[in-house]
């Protein structure tokens, strides 16, 4: 337990220099604020136009996956590759700071970027959805807001854990971000093709168990997750960013 | 605290099939500025890089306040501190908040900090403009930062790789300055790779040259210069011809004699007597109006250490 307090202390210092840093860096606040108007079709226009279906139905799972897989996409590449083109990593390798809270500190910061702008989208589609929705006051069923908040946290996740494998490999933020996002971004678009054509067979999502999806779903996210974040461990270590 | 704060016994460091240290050993005295010489690629990156516990030595050993680098790394990097090739400056960030940073990485509470930070850059003369962002300062500040940065948690060592590269003359001789001044204020072992040797020659009570990966010579710098370079005799006057240059190089006294920019050097061996050699260009036409005695510098030391072992 008492080893337990320095570690947290040293957490918590890696994600205070990570804020600081991103609230300093006016590139960083500008290309997080235009990557967020990005989604905001999404955000507003379908839970405007849905209304009940959205706040009831999985549809609002679209942002819990596009949202934290970008904006994780974009914070995690600037907090380890961009540490070693602006030549800041050899000095943070030289002090007290142990790997572990080095890297689990980049990806905590990067985990709460992603699901924090998830959850800010959530807010604003709900108020959307309750602005055309005038029979009432709407909010999400316990299963979406579940299911949302378990998906957008594993989407942060995920993505921060192949961003730690991507930028360790990359010369630059810019790089690691681009081959991240396309990357992390083809799956659903992938799936929502296959989706596309399922459909024009005839009533094939009539016969499928929404739930028992996302339940599959989450565990193929869950276990990637894992293994992603197990080599992330194994990579992000002293000796080997040395020669990085 | 040992007399002692740095011991490197026999170190050998291999990559695949280059072999960057080669039986390297060092007793670096504790209180002192140790300089670490040597051209580029000769080890002395992979030397602090072990010493620091960021790399494992294929054989050897190294202590660093007693402790052992490949064991005991996380140790040692709570009680040195380092300013590597670069400062390692968050240049998005202010001055105040990357001291901040590494003072909360030390541990340091609350008060300590905001005291250390004040005192620290009063002394730079940077107090006034702690809250600018550190990427819109010169070179020279950064660097002078960088070396605030990495003496923030009173390290019992410092580690200095190259600090003034890449300065112009001014800025380089201002943070030569500050560096005497932090060093001896603060009672830290500094151990300075550089180039310059007229800076080692300035800042360090002991150097060691290294060369592909072993020492080659170690001492004070006055003492390599008894050591290697014999006593220097400079010549000021007219009719330093072909002929009187080939007569002074032909005394057996005399290590090597250049004629150049209306003088004429000679280095001779140690214990030679010089007023003979000068009765004897006299008598082969010089007219000599001025005779300067002098000792070879650190630079014609490391010259020739190189020249011998090549």
């Amino acid at each position: 337990m008492a080893d337990n307090i320095p570690f947290m202390s040293d957490l918590y210092t890696v994600m205070w220099k990570e804020t600081r840093s991103w609230l300093r860096y006016q590139g960083s606040k500008s290309r997080t604020i235009l990557t967020l108007v990005s989604p905001l079709f999404i955000t507003i226009y379908m839970p405007w136009e849905t209304g009940t279906d959205w706040t009831e139905g999985y549809l609002s799972l679209i942002l819990a996956f596009v949202v934290p897989t970008m904006i994780a996409g974009l914070t995690v590449p600037d907090s380890f590759a961009g540490e070693k083109e602006r030549n800041t990593l050899p000095t943070l390798l030289t002090s007290r700071l142990p790997d572990r809270a080095i890297l689990f500190g980049k990806m905590l910061f990067g985990i709460l970027m992603g699901w924090t702008a998830g959850l800010l989208m959530l807010v604003i589609s709900l108020i959307a959805a309750n602005i055309s929705y005038s029979e009432g006051f709407l909010f999400y069923s316990p299963s979406v807001l579940g299911a949302y908040l378990g998906f957008s946290l594993l989407m942060a996740t995920m993505t921060t854990g192949a961003g730690v494998l991507i930028s360790m490999r990359s010369k630059t933020a810019q790089e690691a971000s681009q081959l991240l996002i396309s990357l992390l971004l083809m799956p659903p678009v992938l799936l929502g093709l296959a989706g596309t054509m399922l459909l024009r067979q005839g009533n094939f999502l009539e016969n499928v168990d929404g739930a028992l999806i996302l339940l599959i779903a989450a565990a193929v996210l869950l276990v990637a997750t894992g293994v992603l974040l197990w080599a992330a461990m194994r990579r992000f270590q002293r000796s080997r960013l040395v020669f990085d | 605290m040992s007399d002692t704060a740095i011991t490197v016994q026999n170190l050998v460091r291999d990559f695949e099939t280059v072999r960057a240290l080669d039986g390297l050993s060092l007793a670096v005295p504790a209180g002192i500025v140790y300089g670490f010489l040597g051209p580029n690629g000769a080890g002395k990156t992979t030397t602090i890089n072990i010493l620091l516990g960021l790399l494992e030595p294929s054989s050897g050993r190294a202590e660093v306040l007693g402790l052992d680098t490949a064991t005991q790394g996380d140790q040692v990097r709570a009680r040195v501190g380092a300013l590597l090739e670069h400062t390692g400056l968050y240049t998005q960030m202010s001055a105040a908040d990357n001291l901040e940073f590494y003072g909360r990485a030390w541990h340091m509470p609350v008060a300590k900090r905001n005291a250390r930070t004040k005192e620290l850059l009063t002394r730079l003369g940077y107090w006034e403009r702690r809250d600018e962002k550190v990427g819109n300062w010169s070179r020279g500040m950064r660097q002078k930062l960088g070396i605030a940065r990495a003496l923030y948690h009173r390290p019992q060592l410092l580690f200095l790789d190259e600090p003034t590269a890449g300065l112009d003359v001014m800025a380089a001789n201002d943070l030569r300055e500050q560096l005497a001044d932090l060093a001896a204020q603060e009672g830290v072992t500094i151990f300075l790779t550089t180039h310059n040797m007229a800076e080692a020659e300035r800042l360090c009570g002991q150097v060691a040259v290294i060369r592909r990966g072993k020492v080659v010579a170690v001492g004070h710098p006055d003492e390599l210069r008894r050591q290697t370079g014999g006593p220097r005799v400079e010549v000021y006057g007219r009719g330093f011809t072909d002929e009187v240059l080939a007569l002074a190089r032909s005394q057996p006294e005399v290590v090597s004699a250049e004629a150049r920019n209306g003088h004429l050097t000679l280095d001779l061996q140690a214990n030679a007597e010089v007023s003979p050699l000068i009765n004897m260009l006299v008598g082969a036409g010089v007219e000599v109006e001025e005779v300067r005695r002098g000792k070879a510098s650190l630079e014609d030391v490391f010259l020739t250490l190189m020249e011998e072992e090549k």
